[in-house]
């Protein structure tokens, strides 16, 4: 699951993942690498990752305690 | 203007080519005022396509982080790729995922116009300059962009343009809110096109949210009068449209 695409850009720069944070709550962010989310605890959200691209974006984000 | 629902991100570098040398004027005058020496981590917040992103990040010789919170302007960026200094994410210029401090510059290009909360916007690029960082401001003003040769040929553009852009005092007040010092202001010479023809050739794309705005007759019945005009004018007159660049500062803690 964790294998990096065939070409090697899907995987979040890690100099941007040092510096991202939620942009709602500017809590820190855990990198799920599996799943390609960025994970805000604070905010409760998933934010997804698409080409190596982080889409945070709250209207975007799944929410963590929706089931 | 959501870039999403349109076609514009990819008429809109066309529409905007540059001469090397307006870029390099540009880059030169932000490094006038910026002392490369003390910048490794620039913002390009809103940057779009990310036509400044990999030159900025090269005149500076820095890491550069480009927001955008159109997909499709991104997907444009992302296909530059410049280098592996300069990465971009999507997000609102009102609520940046970025760090406290984190950055020496924020530039910003044509963008407080598309914001929906300037002054929010103003605040997150205050936060997220270091103390004594710097922020390069490109942006269309009303006692300016009221002059540019375009707007008499389309009905109703003047109008819009009033309404859109924010007066000079209006955008010093913005970023003073947001706990900034004005250190500079001037207005740039920009040559937009070669000359009246190339001039109509690039509004005829309409990758402007001024004339997309414009109902599709009064867009249309415009661009006709500008190409007649071009006709009569001298071929070799280049067409200008000057551009106000301000540079604030965040006061040292």
């Amino acid at each position: 699951m964790n294998e990096p695409s065939e070409s090697g850009t899907d995987e979040v720069d890690p100099k941007l993942l040092e510096i991202l944070v939620c942009p709602l709550t500017k809590g820190p962010l855990t990198y799920d690498r599996e799943n390609q989310e960025l994970i805000s605890e604070t905010a409760r959200l998933a934010y997804p990752i698409r080409e190596g691209i982080p889409i945070m974006l709250v209207e975007e984000a799944r929410g963590l305690d929706d089931d | 203007m959501d870039y999403d629902k349109t076609a514009m991100p990819a008429a809109y570098d066309r529409a905007r080519t540059y001469q090397p040398e307006v870029l390099r004027l540009w880059l030169e005058a932000i490094s006038l005022e910026v002392p490369k020496t003390e910048v490794d981590h620039i913002i390009d917040f809103g940057c779009g396509t990310g036509r400044y992103s990999g030159p900025l990040s090269v005149h500076f010789d820095a890491e550069l982080t480009g927001i955008e919170p159109s997909e499709k302007m991104l997907a444009e960026a992302s296909a530059k790729a410049p280098s592996d200094r300069v990465r971009f994410c999507r997000a609102a210029g009102e609520a940046l995922p970025l760090a406290d401090g984190c950055a020496d510059l924020v530039f910003i290009s044509m963008v407080l116009h598309h914001l929906a909360d300037p002054a929010r916007a103003a605040m997150e690029c205050g936060r997220t300059l270091r103390p004594g960082g710097r922020l390069a401001l490109r942006t269309g003003s009303t006692e300016q962009s009221v002059s540019y040769p375009y707007i008499p040929f389309f009905s109703g553009l003047l109008e819009i343009i009033r309404e859109r852009l924010p007066s000079r005092a209006r955008i010093r007040q913005l970023f003073e809110d947001a706990g900034l010092e004005l250190a500079s202001h001037r207005v740039i010479k920009h040559q937009f096109a070669a000359s009246w023809p190339a001039y109509a050739d690039k509004l005829a794309l309409r990758a402007d949210s001024f004339l997309a705005s414009l109902p599709d007759p009064a867009f249309n019945t415009g661009l006709d009068a500008l190409r007649a005009h071009a006709e009569e004018q001298d071929p070799g007159k280049p067409i200008r449209e000057d551009i106000d660049f301000f540079v604030f500062r965040k006061p040292a803690a």
